[in-house]
């Protein structure tokens, strides 16, 4: 989980809040006119990413990841026009800067929150309470089966199966072994799933929550960012609108 | 002497079909979800290919989608995948066609099992429905990129047929194709359905009247009760009636496959509606409807939040409490199970599985219901959980509510039951009040369970007979030496701080300690899985062979006869001598008759003796026991003691590690303590049983006894020389 525990000023914002502008970033990923516009939405997320004190480690191993399709949508049109893909470096540039952004927020928010409040923010911006609920036991169903994992792992060691990658052909033909059982492991428990939601009153309609009002400065940025999005879509479609 | 009830096959009712719950088809979404993500996991190490060509583990849901029925299950495989995504994304940070891109999961794999998922699994039928669910998922996705402007129409149409080709076949068809043969009949039972084109020639339920007649007044009672699991020809319950009376504990004894489980399951309202099948009979939850606590056999399963006050208040929130409300009764019944504030606020999968069982309990009372209903749960626990247990089920039963308690330990249904019934195949053998049934010699003998201590200890001594003592003296024989290990695990303190000790050719060592106190880390160094932090060890050329406390994730073939064939193989024994060595293995253990049966249907305590006989097929010297007891009924547990036994007889060495001091005092020729990361040499004295008690170590009143007799619990050649008397029986 991207979850820092660090203290910052997005910690301490509502998760509602949080979801919102995620929300609202990515409409204006899609929406903003031109590349000089998408520098700005990648200077945001930059600022963002450092006042959520993002972790910078994950931060640079996710844009290296990207580096390729980067590199194909700007650097390569930039060097000769007769390239295959044949776009523009205008438009490789928005749709690059447009990747990284969307990689910014999403690591800065997200490392301020806790599975909990990732729940409580879906349900607060009114995903289904069974939705928003799935999201968290998903987690709770990851960490059980990395666990499950684990003992697969250690049982195929200790039958004296050799499963590093030093000996690639090796490593093939006794993957099967270590595959068919952390498989079955985890599709085991869904038989015992089933029963704890269906005796944890899964079928019954929950109680409806009482919410908290959000804070003055949330409400801020939240209006600060739906301003953002509408004139960014106002000048999205201002030529359109023209031609109409 | 009230005249014990035997029970016999009746039926009457009718008859139902699991059908697809809101609870299963949220299950479906969270097995798919979690193996979608964990499959991503290690192909995010794979570079992207411009623009935007990745590698996505599409088999795991084109398996799902071939094996399982069309219609709400493939709406629940779609809603999985979107699900496993949109988690890698939290985890790890969004990219620009990930939100258009759920949808397109969503659609693809919905479409993949409405077009497909009625046809039986062949290649063809997978590769076809692997092409095209990656071509729809990849259309989708790509279509964000022409949000962008017309410019982006060549990066669409590369995406797509990149995408398509790389999700569809390479991660796709390909190990899908692979994978299906093996998973086929296996998945589709887990998730509660049947097989494809399997035409199940199933035994008949029947349905008569036994004229079975519940208490008045019964909490909750089942009437000439069938019931069969999809895919499954036989039933697993054969006209079961029995009923829960107000303030009174029902205990719930039987050999494996008897049926235990699944009766808990039926009684607890989650079979059929969980698991699917049919049924046949009554189940009546008294005059009233009544809230049921449930906890399961495996409690890591049953968590469904993240911390142990938000599970406890999940299990409130359909009773129309205030939030105030619900934490303050969820604090209390933690509180109640002994867990601290501390605790409570650590992660469920931080907690030991002794901890998260009695979080399960917590969930179980908090909503105060009139039954419930405990799986065998008594058997992990140290004397102090056991303590807890107790005091719940007291509390509980004063007011008014009534218990089901799986449990074989016949001690503890002696301490804590007024009735019991003996289940056997599936029909309730003996019934009757505790004192009566566990007195019944000739009942108790078919399915191995002895008397409990308190009545009389003599069948004790049939209990095996010492057949090997140590063969030889000197150290220098020795398999296996371990000279002052020190093991620490990186986050905390160290685990085992000094530990040494040698196992000879002959010699079967028990090493005894409670939860936590480093068993399982111990048998790992010896594994080799860990690497000592200091000390050393020394062992012969024969090796070491571990038998580890889980055997579910052990097995990777598909029948236990080719999963011992594939160790002996291993081992190198010459193919000629690979048959006789199988069916020499088998019969030790008990297992010519499952030798074909895939090793993920067996009940536990089976699974357990086919991992052992596994284990010892790779001809190991030393073989190391890691809570070996757990699981398995009596005669499961003889035929371990005998054959560890003979294998020790054969000249090998044998370490057990236990919290279960009297299977340990059966099977090994002396036990020493594991209590705080140092070895402890026992004598059996009083002042040893003092020390254990200490250590949290639940003390069997079989030992107790013996030591007021003055024997020493720690040879089996003494604990199989305590004989009580009614009077001892009467002081304990």
């Amino acid at each position: 989980m991207l979850n820092t525990g660090r203290p910052s000023f997005w910690r301490g914002r509502d998760p509602r809040t949080k979801w919102l502008i995620f929300i609202l970033f990515l409409v204006s990923i899609y929406i903003v006119p031109s590349w000089e516009w998408m520098l700005g939405a990648t200077l945001l997320g930059l600022v963002i990413a450092i006042t959520a004190r993002a972790p910078l480690g994950w931060l640079a191993l996710m844009l290296l990841i990207h580096t390729p399709t980067i590199l194909a949508l700007v650097v390569i049109p930039a060097l000769g026009s007769d390239f295959a893909l044949n776009a523009e470096f205008e438009f490789g540039l928005r749709i690059s800067l447009g990747w990284v952004a969307a990689i910014l927020i999403g690591v800065g928010l997200f490392s301020t929150m806790e599975v909990d409040e990732l729940v409580e923010g879906l349900q607060g911006v009114g995903v289904p309470q069974r939705f928003a609920f799935l999201v968290g036991y998903a987690f709770v169903l990851i960490y059980l089966s990395v666990s499950d994992l684990t003992k697969v792992i250690e049982s195929t060691r200790l039958k004296g199966i050799d499963i590093t990658i030093r000996k690639p052909l090796t490593f093939l033909r006794n993957v099967p072994r270590l595959f068919i059982p952390a498989l079955l492991t985890i599709v085991r428990r869904g038989g015992s799933m089933t029963a704890a939601l269906e005796t944890r009153g899964f079928e019954a309609v929950p109680t409806a929550q009482k919410r908290k009002p959000m804070p003055v400065i949330d409400l801020c940025l939240l209006a600060l960012s739906l301003a953002t999005v509408l004139v960014a879509l106002i000048f999205r479609m201002y030529p359109v609108l023209q031609q109409g | 002497m009230t005249p014990v009830t035997r029970g016999h096959s009746s039926a009457r009712g009718q008859v139902q079909s699991g059908e697809l719950s809101a609870s299963r088809f949220t299950m479906i979404i969270g097995v798919t979800a979690v193996l979608f993500f964990l499959g991503l996991l290690p192909l995010e190490a794979i570079p992207e290919i411009p623009v935007d060509i990745d590698s996505k583990p599409f088999f795991i849901p084109i398996v799902l989608c071939a094996l399982l029925p069309a219609g709400k299950p493939g709406v629940a495989i779609g809603l999985g995948v979107a699900l496993g995504e949109f988690l890698r994304d939290l985890m790890e940070g969004y990219e620009l066609d990930d939100p258009i891109g759920f949808v397109g999961y969503f659609v693809a794999f919905a479409l993949t099992s409405y077009v497909f998922g009625k046809r039986p699994p062949g290649w063809f039928t997978i590769t076809i429905a692997g092409l095209f669910s990656a071509f729809v998922q990849a259309l989708i996705e790509a279509s964000s990129f022409l949000l962008f402007g017309e410019e982006s129409f060549g990066i669409f149409v590369q995406s797509t047929i990149g995408n398509t080709i790389m999700h569809g076949v390479v991660w796709g068809a390909i190990p899908a194709c692979l994978l299906v043969p093996r998973l086929k009949g296996r998945f589709e039972r887990y998730l509660g359905f049947g097989v494809k084109g399997d035409v199940v020639a199933a035994e008949p339920l029947q349905v008569a009247f036994s004229g079975f007649t519940p208490a008045p007044d019964a909490v909750a009672w089942v009437s000439d009760l069938w019931f069969r699991y999809p895919s499954s020809a036989q039933p697993t319950l054969r006209g079961v009636s029995l009923d829960l009376r107000p303030g009174e504990v029902l205990g719930l004894m039987g050999p494996s496959h008897a049926g235990k489980s699944t009766l808990c399951r039926i009684v607890a309202g989650v079979t059929p509606r969980a698991t699917g099948g049919e049924i046949v009979g009554q189940v009546q939850l008294g005059s009233n409807a009544v809230d049921i606590g449930y906890v399961a056999d495996s409690p890591a399963a049953m968590m469904t939040r993240t911390h142990a006050l938000s599970e406890v208040e999940a299990a409130l929130e359909h009773l129309g409490l205030t939030s105030e409300e619900r934490q303050k009764r969820a604090s209390d019944a933690l509180t109640e199970v002994a867990i601290t504030p501390e605790e409570a606020r650590r992660y469920i999968w931080e907690l030991p599985t002794s901890l998260q069982m009695m979080v399960a309990l917590a969930a179980a009372v908090a909503s105060r219901p009139k039954l419930l209903v405990l799986d065998e749960l008594a058997g992990c626990l140290s004397a102090s959980g056991l303590a807890v247990l107790k005091r719940v089920i007291a509390a509980h039963c004063e007011t008014g509510g009534a218990v089901l308690l799986v449990e074989n330990d016949v001690d503890r249904l002696w301490g804590l039951t007024q009735r019991v019934a003996l289940l056997e195949s599936g029909r309730v053998a003996l019934i009757g009040p505790t004192h009566e049934v566990l007195a019944d010699c000739e009942a108790l003998a078919a399915p191995g369970f002895t008397r409990p201590s308190a009545l009389l200890a003599q069948d004790l001594e049939s209990w095996p007979s010492p057949a090997c003592g140590p063969a030889s003296t000197s150290l220098d024989e020795a398999l296996l030496k371990v000279d002052h290990v020190r093991f620490g695990y990186s986050d905390g303190d160290d685990v085992l701080e000094d530990v040494s000790f040698a196992v000879r050719p002959g010699e079967v060592i028990g090493l005894v300690g409670a939860s936590g106190a480093g068993k399982t880390t111990l048998a790992k160094v010896l594994g080799g899985l860990l690497e000592p932090t200091s000390g050393s060890l020394a062992e012969k050329e024969a090796g070491v062979a571990v038998v580890m406390h889980e055997p579910t994730v052990f097995f990777s073939e598909v029948t236990i006869g080719k999963e011992i064939a594939s160790v002996l193989d291993r081992a190198g024994c010459p193919s000629s001598q690979i048959d006789t060595r199988r069916a020499d293995l088998a019969s030790r253990f008990g297992l010519e008759k499952v030798l074909e049966s895939d090793p993920s249907f067996l009940a536990p305590g089976t699974a357990k003796l086919a991992h052992i006989a596994t284990t010892l097929a790779n001809g190991a010297g030393v073989l190391v026991l890691d809570e070996a007891a757990a699981g398995l009924d009596p005669a499961e547990r003889r035929r371990v003691v005998e054959a560890v036994h003979a294998f020790a007889k054969e000249g090998a060495g044998v370490i057990a590690l236990d919290h279960d001091l009297e299977f340990l005092a059966q099977l090994a020729d002396r036990v020493s303590q594991l209590h705080e990361g140092r070895l402890r040499s026992l004598e059996g004295t009083s002042e040893d049983v003092r020390v254990l008690d200490e250590g949290n170590l639940v003390i069997p009143p079989s030992i107790s006894l013996g030591l007021k007799r003055g024997l020493s619990f720690t040879s089996r050649e003494e604990l199989a020389r305590i004989a009580g008397t009614p009077a001892e029986s009467a002081a304990l």
